[in-house]
């Protein structure tokens, strides 16, 4: 059933990046080009007039920050070129792209207006100041909802600016109902709780507790929530995206899944690739359906899942 | 020459505050078997209190199943009027697993009767009741684990010794039973 329904997705996808991806995108063809030499031009003089400099300035004060910061601009101002041409493309191709999925919808959130602290309250990812958002899916698979959400979490300011969590946040609906919070993070040393409401508890797959610390504000429901076969899931998942790590937390009738992927998610539009490029569609498309598959792979679709 | 005497007190002091870590250990370890036991006792209550609702509702319909339904609510009357007291758990674990073996055997009955079978009221209790289960069976892996660290310690130097000198003694696994570990065959439930 599961591999029918991929089958028929993948179907779908390339019936209308053919018959209509790739008509939108040719016109685009030109505009990449000159975007791409745009880009160069900005970024090739600024470098290198930044290395250049650093040799003749480095024994003046702040003489190096300044050959740093041009070529900081060089490379910020490719990458600028870039993402707007990127955005550019989405807008066009993106609703194309998921009706290939059932129900789902693609918008381009504004910075920080997404944010309403809920990550750093049900402790899924480090605690951050501010959010970088890049995408976002909203859609429902066999009746079961679920949103995608691709940002970078910041914590600090200035120059004390780090960045904490690189990926995105997938957060279904479930089926089975709770009221507690339970958090499922990377394993640590000392079983440092993310919060001082939850208390960190042992469960029994040893392969699990070797991979992951758990902290649950009620021990039942995080066995509840936490079955061995969703241990074992775990233990067995082939990361989406071969991300560095996953955390999940348990909050209000939802699962949050967190990859950190270190990486962008869901590109196109490379200035340096044809503007109709496949595999960077096909590409994008793969990274969907292996999300929209956790529904299937933790069988959240179902009263009994997990 | 006053060297020797503060050092023997030094020691002393921090062997003391060492013995005495052990000690709150040991009785946090017991407390939570306690909570853990009292856990299972509020998901059995759940249980207990859906199971009238679906025999309500099945008595409706099954006619052939009166034996049944009488044996569930004699075990389940049995396993109210027990004490919440951790000495019980032995008895409790068999009722419960009677119980919850008659109730299999209902559930798999249901299916002879589709006019029950689609009943909404009875397609709702009877989630409700898997939910009940599942999260006795929490209950159930989160006593044995707290029963496990209780069992480490009494056991393992030198927290037993501590133990011992306070009255502290493991507790049993709740274990499946003997009905429990069987394969079930449907066809023994099914017409």
């Amino acid at each position: 059933m599961v591999e029918m329904s991929y089958a028929k997705m993948r179907n779908n996808f390339e019936e209308k990046y053919f018959n209509e991806v790739v008509p939108a995108l040719e016109v685009f063809e030109d505009e990449r080009k000159n975007s791409f030499t745009l880009a160069l031009l900005s970024a090739i003089p600024l470098i290198l007039i930044g290395i250049v400099s650093s040799f003749f300035v480095y024994k003046y004060k702040n003489g190096l920050k300044l050959s740093i910061t041009l070529i900081i601009l060089g490379i910020g101002a490719y990458h600028v070129i870039k993402k707007n041409f990127e955005n550019k493309l989405k807008e066009k191709v993106m609703p194309t792209i998921c009706s290939c999925f059932e129900n789902l919808i693609w918008t381009k959130i504004p910075p920080n207006s997404m944010d309403d602290g809920i990550y750093k309250r049900i402790n899924l990812i480090p605690d951050y100041n501010t959010i970088e958002s890049d995408d976002c899916f909203k859609g429902s698979y066999n009746d079961t909802g679920y949103s995608i959400e691709e940002f970078h979490a910041i914590r600090g300011y200035g120059k004390n600016r780090s960045i904490v969590f690189k990926g995105a946040v997938v957060t279904i609906k479930m089926h089975k109902s709770f009221s507690g919070r339970t958090v499922i993070a990377s394993n640590s040393l000392f079983h440092h709780s993310p919060s001082k409401d939850l208390h960190h508890t042992e469960l029994e797959d040893i392969e699990f507790e070797k991979r992951f610390d758990v902290y649950t504000d009620d021990d039942v429901e995080a066995r509840y929530l936490i079955t061995p076969s969703l241990m074992e899931r775990l233990n067995n998942m082939k990361l989406a995206f071969n991300a560095e790590t996953i955390s999940v937390a348990f909050n209000n009738a939802k699962i949050y899944i967190a990859l950190h992927t270190g990486k962008d998610l869901f590109s196109i539009g490379s200035l340096k690739k044809q503007v109709c490029d496949y595999e960077q569609f096909k590409t994008m498309f793969e990274e969907i359906y292996s999300i929209v598959r956790l529904i299937d792979y933790f069988k959240l679709d179902q009263k009994t899942g997990l | 020459m006053f060297i020797l005497p503060i050092i023997l007190i030094v020691v002393t002091f921090v062997i003391l505050i060492w013995l005495y870590g052990i000690y709150v250990s040991v009785i946090q370890k017991r407390n939570k078997v306690q909570e853990a036991f009292s856990s299972i006792d509020v998901q059995l209550k759940k249980r207990y209190d859906l199971i009238p609702n679906i025999l309500t509702i099945a008595q409706k319909f099954m006619d052939h199943e009166r034996s049944l339904i009488e044996d569930v609510t004699k075990l389940r009357t049995q396993a109210v009027s027990l004490s919440n007291d951790i000495s019980n758990i032995d008895k409790k674990m068999q009722l419960s697993s009677e119980i919850a073996d008659k109730m299999k055997q209902l559930i798999v009955a249901v299916e002879n009767y589709p006019q029950l079978k689609s009943d909404a009221t009875m397609v709702t209790a009877m989630q409700t009741y898997n939910e009940v289960e599942e999260h006795i069976a929490a209950a159930r892996r989160f006593y044995n684990s707290a029963a496990n660290d209780l069992k480490n310690a009494v056991e393992i130097f030198p927290s037993s010794l501590v133990a011992s000198m306070v009255g502290v003694k493991a507790v049993s696994f709740f274990e499946a039973t003997e009905s429990e570990r069987k394969s079930v065959n449907a066809s023994d439930y099914l017409k």
